[in-house]
């Protein structure tokens, strides 16, 4: 570029740097939201690699009953790295315990943050879970497994790569050593122990490049022997223990395609609107340079590099603030949930090279399109800067209501009508907005929605509790202090058919039942929408129930929207099925009571969870938490995002203005009145689009939720009139603030200068 | 009846080294019906003069009366109303609103006060009774300059003041604003005032007022002005 045009460039941003502002701003927001998100989910992913690699993490798991010399026989066929290991579920107490038992000189799946050198005699306890209970090194877990009871004492805490959930709900770890392990079991099994602990290996830890491949063939193995002993298999993103993290992971990820897309798209429209301003102003300057003998791409360079500018200067604030800010806020849930190493700020990756890549060629494209005509015009025409549009009435602006309208509210009409592109900037731009707000306040509402729907209105017990067996405890819970209910009920697994076959749970329920407030009384099935959806089934459709050797047909009464608990419901005595009841739901006489009368259900033989109301509401609060810390961001920057916009367009509105705001003040309008005008215009398109918007709130709620599914829960759709009204207040209330500034900035147009500047 | 008095007004812009005497102790009177016409090279004050009278801008020193008021004393609020009610103002470069009608434009200044003429009886004193619906786009330089004044008389000023009134017109079209102008001040009582470069507008002028270096260096009162039809342009 010719070098005076180059200090042109500079002057030009520099004279009009609030114009540009906004653009600088956009650019600063997308590439903000897009490298944050991006850190994140690097971070957050290169940390679990991390303890994955000082672990040496196995890439898959075989979890097997009853050990078999051919299966270890097949696995070394296969030539993988990996080791057999015995891996218990039982319980301390109340307290669920998940015992991974090493051998001497295992090299997979260990451990890290050892308080100690350790071996096979040691017992290492995660480090969280001690400091969360209060347990020393040295004190002793009464553990029970089956029907084995035996004693570890803690010698050294540790971060294990299956432990890293930090969740109050999930069960402990313990690495136990094998010396350790026999030595604890020896006193119940006596000389029997070597055999015992022979017995108990169930599973395999697998190191492999191309683990689907594995996981087929060990399907295909164990699908071929006579007796099946596989219980499952599983790659690492699919281990039960790092399920959860993983699917955080996803998430992470996931958000990369929805809200950069939305603030990409308004940068478009931010360039496009300040662009095609500039290139207004500048016609005559235009005129002059191609008058001079510039050529056509030495203008077009020059306005395109003032973009480029803008999008750079706005890159480089992103580059640096989202890196910084996203991952910090998202890692105070992570640093909650996971037991993972410090959190590191990493401002150079070269995908973020990426995004500002992708801000410059939206803006040049949108710049090209803009100055194409106005350069392409001869010398001569630009010269003679006829910039007013040719107004003409429109139908409705010859109706007698339109001449009722305030001269100063026709103006701000009309010239909404002659600003198109403007009017439209702002409409879109507060349609992306008032949508984000209504997704964020509507995922809070869904979540509450769907809590408070099933735990306090259709299931309303006050505490729920699993068993291990399947004999009925009603008499020992009924004499519990504080409980004024037991409903026993039995929740079977089964094969549930129609379009498709899936597997779900069947509920028996007693009849009458005081707690589930869901009419099964009929004959036929009550299934949970989510269910209902899996295999296309309607009201009044038949569908099959394969349970053991039998299969059961019925129609579908009610299909009943649940989030928590998902499967097929009917009342005991409508199937011929034997009622062994294997959970209960407890209604006590107040919520001061739940936790004495947790503790008592403890202490009954036999049973496997239990969970009061509020503790339910904890867990699902923290399953919740991303999509929470999500919601928050989502609205910040909906407001940001409105706040550029209406800034954007009140700039330009009183830029363009400023000649008729003099002439107002020269005729005697206060700045009440000049401000009013202003005002209505943009307030207008406000409520427009943000209007508009409230219609795409619930499909990008949907989006968002989509890419945050999670096992434990199913979302229903809901949002709250109050958070289209909050939307609504929301936006406007931001568009009345703006407008409010710049009506007070109408008191520093100097009538003198406006009136001689020439149109 | 109304009269305007200005009592040694001095206007000062910056200050130290780069401080520039825009006006330099001004005095003069007009009356009713008076038309009144400021004369002067370029940077001889004759902007900041129109600005002091319009009460678009304040005088360093010096009073300004209007009908007994000291303009010079009026606060933000108050200049608001005095232009609103005493000043109708006619620009060079029109200044129309480009969203509203011609009849709309001239409704617009017709609203800010109680006594006022009908906006479409103003638009058929300036010969425009045709154009009314027309936006200022579909109309020419004269066209728009007799909205601009029809604008200004339509709230019955006592002060109307033209700055380059002819500037962006052909002779032609100059010529029949100035005549209009001249009908104004003579049939309906008003002061006006015209500040120009062009000195033919002069004769018919009944006071003429020539600035140099911010000082009036002639106020001459003329007693037979010609007509607009007896001037070479």
């Amino acid at each position: 570029m010719v070098k005076v045009l180059r200090k042109k460039v500079v002057r030009e941003i520099r004279t009009s740097y609030l114009q540009y502002l906004s653009v600088i701003l956009i650019a600063a927001l997308a590439v903000t939201l897009f490298t944050g998100i991006y850190a994140n989910y690097k971070n957050f992913d290169d940390r679990l690699n991390m303890v994955y690699e000082k672990t040496n993490m196995s890439d898959m798991i075989i979890t097997y009953s009853g050990n078999d010399s051919k299966d270890e026989d097949f696995l070394k066929s296969l030539d993988l790295e990996y080791e057999k290991r015995i891996y218990l579920i039982a319980k301390s107490g109340t307290v669920g315990i998940n015992i991974i038992v090493f051998d001497e000189g295992s090299k997979l799946n260990i451990p890290t943050e050892v308080s100690k050198d350790y071996n096979a005699s040691d017992v290492l306890v995660d480090k969280n879970f001690l400091e969360r209970r209060n347990i020393n090194i040295g004190d002793t877990f009464d553990i029970e497994y089956s029907s084995y009871t035996f004693s570890l004492q803690v010698t050294g805490t540790m971060i294990h790569p299956e432990a890293l959930d930090n969740s109050t709900y999930s069960n402990a770890l313990i690495y136990v050593g094998i010396d350790a392990f026999k030595d604890a079991i020896r006193g119940m099994a006596g000389f029997l122990t070597d055999s015992i602990v022979n017995i108990l290996y169930n599973q395999y830890v697998i190191k492999c490049d191309n683990c689907s491949d594995i996981i087929d063939k060990v399907n295909e193995y164990y699908e071929s022997k006579e007796n099946n002993n596989l219980l499952y298999v599983a790659e690492r993103k699919n281990m039960p223990s790092n399920i959860s993290i993983e699917s955080d992971v996803i998430q992470a990820k996931k958000m990369l395609y929805v809200f950069p897309v939305i603030f990409y798209l308004v940068a478009v429209l931010i360039i496009l609107t300040s662009i095609s301003q500039l290139i207004n102003k500048e016609k005559m300057n235009i005129g002059i340079m191609k008058s001079f003998g510039y050529t056509n791409r030495e203008i077009l360079n020059h306005y395109m590099s003032i973009i480029i500018s803008l999008c750079l200067l706005g890159s480089i604030i992103g580059i640096v603030l989202g890196p910084l800010i996203i991952p910090k806020v998202m890692n105070t849930k992570y640093k909650y949930l996971y037991q993972l190493p410090q959190y590191s700020v990493s401002f150079f990756r070269v995908e973020y090279l990426f995004s500002v890549l992708i801000l410059i060629i939206v803006g040049v494209l949108t710049s090209y399109f803009v100055c194409k005509e106005e350069i392409h015009k001869k010398p001569a025409e630009s010269l003679r800067g006829e910039n007013s549009a040719k107004m003409r009435e429109i139908f409705f602006e010859k109706t007698a209501l339109f001449n009722k309208i305030p001269l100063t509210i026709r103006m701000a009409l009309r010239n909404m009508r002659r600003k198109i592109s403007r009017t439209l900037m702002v409409v879109l731009g507060l349609m992306g907005c008032s949508a984000l707000l209504v997704c964020g306040f509507g995922i809070d509402n869904t979540l509450n929605y769907g809590l408070n729907l099933e735990i306090d209105e259709l299931i309303t017990s006050d505490i729920s509790i699993g068993y291990q067996d399947s004999v009925s405890k009603e008499e020992a819970l009924s004499k519990i202090d504080g409980v004024e209910l037991v409903e026993e009920y039995s929740e079977l697994g089964i094969t549930l058919k129609k379009d498709k076959i899936i597997s779900s749970s069947l509920f028996l329920l007693p009849d009458n039942s005081q707690i589930f407030n869901i009419d099964y009384s009929n004959e036929g099935f009550v299934l949970s929408s989510k269910v209902a959806d899996e295999i296309n089934a309607k009201v009044g459709d038949e569908v099959e129930i394969i349970y053991g050797n039998n299969t059961y047909y019925g129609k579908v009464n009610k299909i009943v929207d649940l989030c928590i608990t998902q499967g097929v419901f009917i009342s005991k005595t409508n199937i011929d099925i034997e009622f062994h009841p294997n959970a209960a739901w407890l209604k006590t006489t107040n919520r001061d009571v739940y936790d004495s009368v947790v503790d008592e259900v403890k202490k009954i033989n036999n049973i496997d969870s239990v969970i009061s109301n509020q503790g339910l509401h904890d867990r699902l609060d923290n399953i919740t938490s991303t999509i929470r810390v999500m919601t928050m961001t989502i609205k910040i920057f909906a407001i940001l995002l409105a706040i550029v916009v209406l800034y954007n367009l009140a700039l330009l509105n009183f830029d363009e203005r400023t000649r008729d705001i003099a002439t107002l003040k020269v005729l005697g309008f206060n700045r009440i009145e000049i401000g009013t005008s202003l005002t209505f215009e943009i307030l207008f398109s406000t409520l427009i689009g943000s209007l508009i918007g409230l219609l795409f709130g619930m499909p990008l709620l949907k989006a968002v939720l989509s890419i945050n599914e999670n096992p434990l829960l199913t979302y229903i759709y809901h949002i709250d009139g109050l958070t289209y009204l909050y939307t609504i207040l929301l936006t406007c209330g931001v568009s009345i603030i703006i407008n409010t500034i710049f009506a007070y900035l109408t008191k520093k147009v100097k009538m003198v200068e406006s009136l001689k500047s020439v149109d | 009846m109304s009269k305007i008095v200005l009592k040694n007004i001095t206007k000062e812009y910056g200050s130290g080294e780069t401080k520039v005497l825009a006006l330099n102790d001004v005095n003069f009177e007009v009356s009713s019906g008076e038309l009144v016409v400021v004369l002067g090279a370029s940077g001889a004050g004759k902007s900041t003069l129109l600005n002091i009278l319009g009460g678009m801008d304040q005088a360093t020193k010096g009073s300004y009366y209007v009908d007994d008021i000291d303009v010079t004393k009026l606060n933000d609020r108050e200049l608001s109303l005095f232009r609103r009610k005493k000043v109708g103002f006619v620009f060079q470069f029109y200044n129309l609103m480009p969203n509203l009608t011609a009849l709309e434009n001239v409704m617009l200044s017709e609203q800010t006060v109680k006594e006022h003429l009908d906006s479409k009886e103003a638009l058929r004193l300036v010969g425009l009774e045709n154009r009314m619906s027309n936006f200022p786009s579909k109309l020419s330089g004269g066209e728009q300059q007799r909205v601009s004044i029809a604008r200004a008389i339509v709230k019955k000023p006592s002060l109307l003041l033209c700055d380059e009134p002819t500037g962006a017109l052909d002779s032609k079209t100059g010529k029949s604003i100035i005549k209009l102008l001249k009908e104004i001040s003579k049939n309906e009582g008003q002061i006006v005032i015209i500040v120009t470069h062009n000195a033919s507008i002069q004769y018919i002028a009944n006071r003429v007022i020539k600035l140099s270096d911010g000082k009036i260096i002639e106020n001459i009162k003329v007693d037979n002005p010609k007509e607009v039809d007896e001037i070479e342009w």
